[in-house]
């Protein structure tokens, strides 16, 4: 974990590094911080690391930049985002040294020094790239709801999702239409949206999960975030939306996703028990006192954090640049991410 | 004496007791050079969680205390963790009980904590953060320099042992543990006279973690019969001298969903939180997800928790609740079913394990089945064992093959036997004790580890009715105490079908305590003690039974009342009474704290001589005698009084003690005119 002193010996990322690394793993771990939020932060965190690497060479910014991502994978609980944010400045500092090294002129020492300089700076321009659109990625999103709300529509929502809340916020101002909440149960972050909405005097119908299938067939159209965006356009989403996915389809009501392409992951959900977290067991039974019963340590509980919802359950995802179907992920994945990166555990 | 300064200036301390100072946790840990912190949970030492937890709680240096000769094993075993924490040992081969080893810390100066501390209890298993606790604590203390301790107590429970009594501000009031049988809070009139609003609560876990203040240190070093911190608690609580010093204790509830907080007492709670820990209650610390892990878990439904280097042969099969340690080799057809089992074991083909902790580097052969029992390190059963419910096999042991351990049993190596015994006459562990080794199978590298529990004395114990108890000397009821714990320790490794086996029923239990309590106060009389003794014996032994201070009151009061004689004239008799009650107030005084036993002692003296006629002239002047002793308070005696006038206006001792009364009235009006 984060305050331990690396056991390798071989790590590249100074102390301060290691120290910031440390603060934001535990931000991760202590308060839910939006995905927007994580990618900000770790990108600060990878402009430190480059900044402070780059004098020792290309190659190792390139591995210092996977370590950095490696010790993000282990935090928990897990976050995509900062693991996709690493990728990404993994596949700049790819295509920055590939420019590098057809320079005939490399093998000359002053030269190298001069190179690194400038490519060091070409990378941080790409970070700084990056962090502007990150900048983008809710107006992007929010200007398209006029697209998908139509008026006196019934909609749908699970839990909150910020990108979820300001889409609907956006459509509120030129549209009138009536919006259900589920109030997920895990948290009741349902709660939370239902109050922000109902400020913006939206008609907001807040229900308990288990409601959900009752009401479905009156629904239009079923809005929800993401926590990730995987490989084959499959969604991992707050525990009980794949419920609603499955009644969604059943009533074939379409099921739109809103999140930004900072939550693009290039993994596939092959084991979907090590993509999210199981939680303990008190969400589901809360009284303690049953705790020392003998047969209750029979039982088996699990209370998964996510839920993946397959990729022929979504009708539709709504990005930062534009709308598409789950299908088209993969030409996306190409767009942001090199196929060795894949793995951060890669080392060339 | 020492200056304490208060404030949170320096680097937040925390003390860890890594030793039990008990034998509550023998078999498996017999080893002189291990102890209970090295405890596996999940195939991760004990110490290394609570370390890692006061680290989340921003803890920068750590005081281990634990002995001598473990020192130099649990050293060692800290350094290959590289946390980023101070860590210093405190070690001794002298002490006896934790109270020796905080008195020690106190006179150490460089260890010495100047502010704030946390002090873990051997065996607290936490995953909480405390440093809302902490901080917490700081701002009660901020406010009122009184608020010396937080103690913290979980509401999922795993002994159910502990209930306390708060008052609205969360002071606690009562304190009572390791209850058997009898519910809630003894002295629970008293509290009454505290608050009209006070919150019990029952069955909490207490988990051992308390936030001090260093005033608690200078406690430690002036009141010598503390043991450790529950007595400095309950002698708080019990003794009333919690008003007087104005040293408040802090109950703070965890919160039941998501704090997890246990304490390792034997070997039911220790297979209660593996298996508590292997269900994820201590998300978000699991099995997979702990940061010590150097083997990488992968968590499949079930939950299983299979490493990503071992060997699992394919008709093997491994069931719910299972935890692999590194380099395991499970055999063919064997079948691993709501276990924890260590690194480097080897599982032979058609073995059968369920509900069991296995160690590491234990070998299993062929057809061996173990059911509900711990398995030490270094194991190695032959083929064909049968481990049955609720054995331990210490370390390093051979069992041959076709043995068949008995439901209950425990094994250890032949010299460790004799090693124990030495620890015995020590005096390191008193509660169990190794009496006769009995030999089983062939190869003589093992024997049974038995306690001395005869069954002659178990008959004895269950045939004495109450009436023979009067009879029982002091020297007998100190052995029914000590078979009582053996039975408790013999029950323990049961750990699926926990039973409580405690068959000595309460009210003979206070009948013994009585019995030991008058032997020693009368010895106090005849044998003219000072008063001082007296009051630390008994003291000790209020500790030690865990009793309320009343009772004590009321064995003591009679005995002194026998002593008085009447013999002589009138002025003989007061002159003598004077100089006895002068010389033992100081004791009536230590027992009698609270309104109520003042009452008792009233209404005790006034049917004493309803009962001899010869004293009934002495009536009030007993009364003022005490008064002036500080025994009883004026306001009880006029409360008292009223009271009797209200039930019985017209009898003798109302008339006696009238004048008495009226004196003591004009006295306080008189008193406050002249403040006025």
């Amino acid at each position: 974990m984060s305050y331990r002193s690396s056991t390798s010996s071989a790590s590249l990322l100074g102390k301060e590094t290691r120290r910031a690394l440390s603060y934001l793993q535990q931000e991760l771990r202590e308060e839910k911080l939006s995905g927007w939020r994580v990618a900000k932060e770790t990108l600060r965190l990878l402009r430190i690391v480059i900044s402070s690497v780059s004098s020792s060479g290309l190659d190792k910014v390139e591995e210092a930049v996977r370590e950095l991502g490696q010790e993000l994978t282990r935090g928990y609980p897990r976050c995509f985002v900062a693991e996709n944010m690493t990728r990404r400045v993994l596949k700049v500092i790819h295509e920055e040294t590939s420019l590098d090294t057809s320079d005939p002129g490399r093998q000359l020492l002053g030269r190298s020094v001069k190179n690194v300089k400038a490519v060091k700076s070409n990378i941080l321009e790409a970070i700084n790239e990056i962090e502007d659109e990150l900048d983008t990625v809710l107006p992007n999103i929010t200007e398209q709801s006029l697209e998908h709300i139509h008026s006196n529509e019934v909609l749908l929502t699970f839990g909150y999702s910020q990108s979820v809340e300001e889409f609907l916020k956006s459509a509120a101002e030129k549209r009138h239409f009536e919006v259900i909440i589920a109030e997920c149960e895990l948290d009741y972050s349902g709660h939370r949206l239902a109050k922000s909405l109902s400020e913006e005097n939206v008609d907001v119908t807040l229900i308990s999960d288990a409601a959900v299938v009752a009401l479905m067939s009156r629904v239009h159209k079923v809005i929800i975030g993401a926590q990730a965006i995987m490989a084959d356009g499959s969604v991992l989403a707050a525990s009980g939306t794949f419920m609603m996915a499955a009644a969604a389809k059943h009533y074939a009501v379409p099921l739109v996703i809103c999140a930004g392409l900072h939550k693009l992951t290039p993994l596939f959900p092959h084991h979907p028990d090590n993509l999210y977290d199981m939680l303990s067991p008190c969400q589901v039974v809360q009284n303690p006192k049953v705790w020392n019963e003998t047969w209750f340590r029979q039982l088996e509980m699990s209370c998964p954090r996510l839920d993946l919802i397959p990729s022929p359950y979504i009708r539709l995802l709504v990005t930062n640049s534009g709308g598409f179907s789950p299908s088209y992920v993969y030409r996306i994945l190409n767009e942001f991410y090199d196929e060795i990166d894949t793995c951060l555990k890669y080392s060339s | 004496m020492n200056h304490y300064s208060s404030g949170d200036d320096g680097a937040l301390k925390a003390v860890l007791f890594a030793d039990f100072f008990s034998g509550q946790l023998r078999p498996p840990c017999t080893d002189e050079t291990f102890c209970e912190a090295l405890l596996p949970i999940a195939n991760v030492c004990l110490i290394q969680y609570q370390l890692e937890a006061l680290l989340l709680a921003q803890v920068k240096e750590c005081i281990i205390i634990c002995r001598e000769s473990v020192k130099e094993t649990l050293s060692k075993f800290v350094e290959t963790l590289k946390l980023d924490m101070n860590l210093h040992f405190l070690a001794s081969s002298q002490w006896l009980v934790a109270g020796d080893a905080i008195r020690e810390l106190d006179s150490r100066g460089d260890l010495r904590p100047q502010s704030d501390f946390i002090l873990i209890l051997p065996g607290a298993f936490f995953t909480f953060n405390l440093a809302e606790v902490v901080k917490a604590h700081r701002t009660r203390r901020e406010k009122n320099k009184n608020w010396v301790v937080t103690c913290c107590f979980g509401q999922r429970s795993i002994s159910c042992s502990c209930d306390i009594a708060r008052l609205e501000d969360g002071q606690i009031i009562q304190y009572s543990s390791a209850r058997k049988g009898k519910l809630v809070v003894p002295g629970i009139m008293n509290m009454t006279d505290y608050c009209s609003r006070i919150e019990i609560f029952s069955n909490l876990e207490d988990c051992g973690i308390d936030i001090c203040a260093p005033e608690l240190l200078v406690e430690f070093r002036e009141n010598f019969d503390y043991d450790n911190i529950r007595d400095f608690i309950r002698g708080k609580t019990d003794g009333g001298e919690g008003e007087l010093l104005g040293n408040r204790i802090y109950g703070h509830i965890l919160s039941a969903s998501t704090d997890f907080a246990c304490r390792l007492t034997n070997m039911e709670s220790y297979f209660f939180v593996c298996f508590g820990f292997v269900h994820r209650w201590s998300y978000p610390w699991t099995v997979e997800q702990f940061p010590f892990h150097t083997t990488n878990y992968e968590y499949r439904r079930g939950p299983k928790y299979i490493p990503s280097v071992c060997t699992l042969a394919r008709s093997s099969h491994i069931g719910r609740c299972t935890v692999l340690g590194e380099n395991t080799c499970v055999d063919e057809n064997a079948v691993v079913i709501h276990s924890i089992i260590g690194d480097n074991v080897k599982i032979g083909p058609n073995c059968h394990i369920r509900d069991s902790i296995i160690w590491s580097n234990s070998i299993l052969k062929s057809r061996v089945s173990v059911c509900q029992s711990l398995i030490a390190d270094g194991v190695v059963l032959d083929d064909d064992c049968v481990v049955s419910k609720g054995s331990i096999v210490g370390p390093s042991v051979l069992v041959d093959s076709k043995t068949h351990m008995p439901k209950n049993s425990r094994l250890v190596r032949s010299n460790l036997l004799s090693l124990s015994n030495e620890m015995e006459d020590l005096n390191i562990d008193s509660s169990v004790a190794v009496s006769r080794e009995k030999q089983v199978g062939s190869a003589s590298s093992y024997s049974l580890w038995q306690e001395t529990l005869d069954e002659t004395a178990q008959q004895q114990d269950s045939e004495s009715s109450v009436d023979e108890l009067e009879q029982i000397d002091r020297k007998e009821s100190e052995d029914i105490a000590v078979v009582e714990n053996r039975e408790e320790v013999s029950a323990t490794p049961d750990s699926l079908s926990f039973k409580s086996s405690s068959s000595s029923s309460p009210p003979m239990e206070r009948k013994v305590a009585l019995q030991e309590i008058k032997d020693t106060f009368q010895r106090a009389l005849e044998e003219q003690h000072p008063p001082e003794t007296a009051v630390l014996e008994l003291n000790a032994l209020k500790l030690a039974l865990d009793i309320h201070s009343s009772l004590i009151l009321r064995v003591i009061f009679p005995l002194l009342l026998d002593k008085l004689g009447v013999q002589g004239n009138t002025s003989q008799v007061t002159q003598q009474w004077i100089t006895f009650f002068r010389y033992w107030s100081g004791v009536l005084i230590k027992f009698c704290p609270h309104s109520l036993d003042g009452k008792w002692i009233l209404k005790y003296w006034k049917e004493y001589c309803e009962r001899r006629t010869s004293y009934q002239k002495y009536f009030s002047f007993l009364v003022q005698l005490l008064y002036d002793c500080d025994v009883l308070s004026e306001e009880w005696i006029v409360e008292w009084y009223l009271e009797q006038v209200k039930s019985n206006p017209h009898s003798v001792w109302i008339q006696q003690l009238g004048t008495f009364v009226e004196w003591l009235q004009e006295a306080e009006e008189t008193s406050s005119e002249s403040e006025a």
